[in-house]
């Protein structure tokens, strides 16, 4: 199925069709991606939501092709950045694609920085690195970068090593890093998750800044819904290597069709509760069970041993990830068998 | 002191450093300035703030597993401080820790049975190793795990089994008073559920007092029956968490109840619509 087809070919920054990765390990082949399907268009904010072992870090590993390389078993389907297919690129070219189209920022930012160095000196070195810029002239890009990302004395931080920065402040200084090259996209590998509360919001409303003044498209990665619920235009919601859910923000949160993502949306809190009595101390909505063992995966629905709504047939049909109808120009999809039966009548 | 206080903290101060290094004195920092608070048997008491606010600090403090610089700790009228290292040791039956890293909180070469099964091999009445098994099977059930998690390593769980393991090591000794710090704060959001959910019945069948530690507000609100605020070691508002989030009066309070990430918007704009802040 083609997300792509009713959008425009030049907007479509990455566009991901039937990606499906295995990796070997000791005991086994594990799964951890299965016919992966979405796009990122320019200037879009995407999320992708799910748990651990959910397959989101598996899903950038795969576009950025840092894979283990000895340990792929498969790795096939389309990945297309601006037109060119990753799978079939050689690493030379890859490097070209990466930090320059897309770049990346990890989740901790201690170990994307390298503590012998002053963070200037390594932001100086990217652009030196990927674009035809002098050091001096890469200082005062880097500079202003610095400046863009909120930090008040860019100069004292530009001389600054990495354990002298708070948490809030470093993961700052590798997203000035990420945004050196002026890439297209941006890829936040839960970018905020050992952050504090408060420092989280600051960062993320940087993530919405920079999608605004620079047209930077960002894919991000969470397992909160409340971060996609703060900054992202369209989610995919992944579960034990799937796409289950996939389409716009408000329409994921306003009519979640997934069990999955419906009970996934029951666990964060609501906090409207406050203004009412007799809610506190009841107990939390709860998924029961765990993610399915990778190695053997059920044989229909990846969820349906945790789900309350499934029925027999559910645990023997694989569900198809397919579009809502009902919905006026929602590109809304669903992979859920109950979904395509409703589908039929 | 009221007949219900069960822990009570008064003026606790942590310091480092400051002490004749090799060269130099060693620079002096204060983790925890003034912490004073009681807890009630029976609640569940909350202790925020953000990193290097001194939570996990006074948590610890209170088990006498950092030992403090000045100020005392009065558990059931009994002042902690005076203790010797022995009477110490046979009073930790009575207070236990559930850590937040449940990964590190458990030797990876031993079986997880035989962790939890050692506490009551040190401090347990009876040595009868055939009993001491059985029981600790007992408690694996109560957590919610399987007998046969008895003889499983540490990194054969998952994240949340862990936990549930740590909390049964926690419990074995039959506790009355459980410090957690942050348990689930490195959990998924349905396990952090299930975790919450296991800890509200616990409490309930084991009448357990606990002082929970964490930075995400949003699950204090349910869990906690009264809250105190935690800022550059200092205490800066106390009261019962329905208060708390009605009627936030420190600015920093303000600053973390907003923080929080609804599926409305963060609750500073929550708060905004009802002209709360």
């Amino acid at each position: 199925m083609k997300f792509a087809a009713s959008l425009k070919e030049e907007n479509v920054l990455l566009n991901i069709e039937n990606l499906s990765t295995k990796i070997k390990t000791a005991d086994g082949t594990l799964t951890v991606l299965e016919d992966v399907n979405f796009t990122v268009e320019k200037g879009e904010i995407m999320a992708i939501v799910g748990e651990s072992g959910s397959g989101k870090s598996m899903t950038i590993n795969s576009i950025l092709k840092l894979l283990p390389k000895n340990l792929i078993e498969e790795y096939k389907g389309s990945i297309e950045v601006a037109g060119k297919d990753v799978i079939a690129l050689n690493e030379n070219k890859m490097r070209e694609i990466r930090g320059r189209r897309i770049s990346l920022v990890a989740q901790n930012a201690m170990t994307s920085l390298d503590p012998s160095y002053r963070v200037g000196k390594q932001i100086v070195e990217i652009i030196v690195e990927k674009t035809n810029k002098t050091k001096s002239q890469a200082k005062e890009k880097a500079l202003s970068l610095l400046g863009q990302m909120g930090i008040d004395d860019p100069e004292r931080i530009f001389q600054s090593y990495p354990h002298q920065l708070s948490g809030g402040l470093r993961q700052r200084v590798v997203i000035a890093m990420s945004l050196a090259c002026d890439p297209d996209l941006i890829i936040a590998d839960e970018p905020t998750s050992a952050l504090d509360p408060t420092v989280q919001l600051q960062v993320l409303d940087l993530f919405t800044k920079i999608n605004r003044e620079f047209g930077t498209a960002i894919l991000i990665i969470t397992h909160d819904f409340g971060v996609v619920a703060r900054i992202a235009h369209k989610v995919a919601v992944m579960y034990a290597g799937q796409i289950v859910e996939y389409g716009e923000v408000g329409d994921i949160i306003d009519y979640p069709e997934h069990p999955y993502t419906q009970s996934l949306l029951k666990c964060i809190p609501d906090m409207d509760w406050i203004f009412k009595e007799g809610v506190h101390k009841k107990p939390l909505f709860q998924i029961k069970g765990e993610l399915p063992n990778l190695l053997e995966l059920p044989q229909g629905c990846r969820f349906s041993s945790r789900c309350h709504l499934a029925k027999e047939e559910c645990h023997v049909t694989k569900p198809l990830l397919l579009k809502k109808q009902h919905r006026y120009k929602s590109n809304h999809s669903v992979r859920c068998v109950l979904n395509e039966r409703s589908h039929e009548r | 002191m009221k007949d219900n206080t069960l822990i009570e903290v008064k003026g606790l101060q942590k310091v480092y450093g400051g002490k004749k290094g090799i060269f130099l004195p060693t620079k002096k920092v204060t983790a925890v300035k003034d912490v004073s608070f009681s807890i009630r048997e029976g609640e569940t008491f909350g202790l925020i703030g953000e990193s290097g606010s001194g939570k996990t600090t006074v948590g610890r403090m209170i088990l006498r597993l950092i030992d403090p610089t000045s100020g005392s700790i009065i558990y059931k009228g009994q002042s902690l401080m005076d203790l010797s290292k022995k009477e110490m040791a046979a009073l930790r039956k009575e207070v236990q820790i559930v850590f937040q890293d449940s990964g590190s909180a458990f030797n990876p070469r031993k079986t997880i049975g035989s962790q939890i099964a050692h506490s009551l091999l040190k401090f347990g009445d009876n040595p009868d190793s055939q009993l001491i098994r059985k029981e600790t099977i007992h408690m694996l059930e109560v957590v919610g795990l399987r007998a046969d998690f008895y003889d499983r390593y540490p990194h054969e769980l998952s994240g949340g089994q862990r936990q549930r393991a740590g909390i049964a090591r926690a419990l074995i000794l039959k506790p009355k008073f459980l410090v957690l710090d942050e348990p689930v704060s490195a959990l998924d959001v349905s396990v952090k559920a299930q975790i919450i959910n296991l800890l509200m019945e616990l409490q309930k069948e084991f009448n357990l007092t606990y002082l929970f530690i964490a930075h995400n507000l949003d699950l204090v609100a349910y869990f906690c029956d009264r809250v105190a605020v935690l800022s550059k070691g200092e205490v800066i508002e106390t009261s019962s968490t329905m208060e708390l989030f009605k009627n936030p009066k420190h600015e920093m309070t303000k600053k973390l109840l907003s923080s929080i990430l609804t599926l409305q918007g963060d609750l500073g704009e929550v708060y905004r619509n009802r002209n709360v802040i």
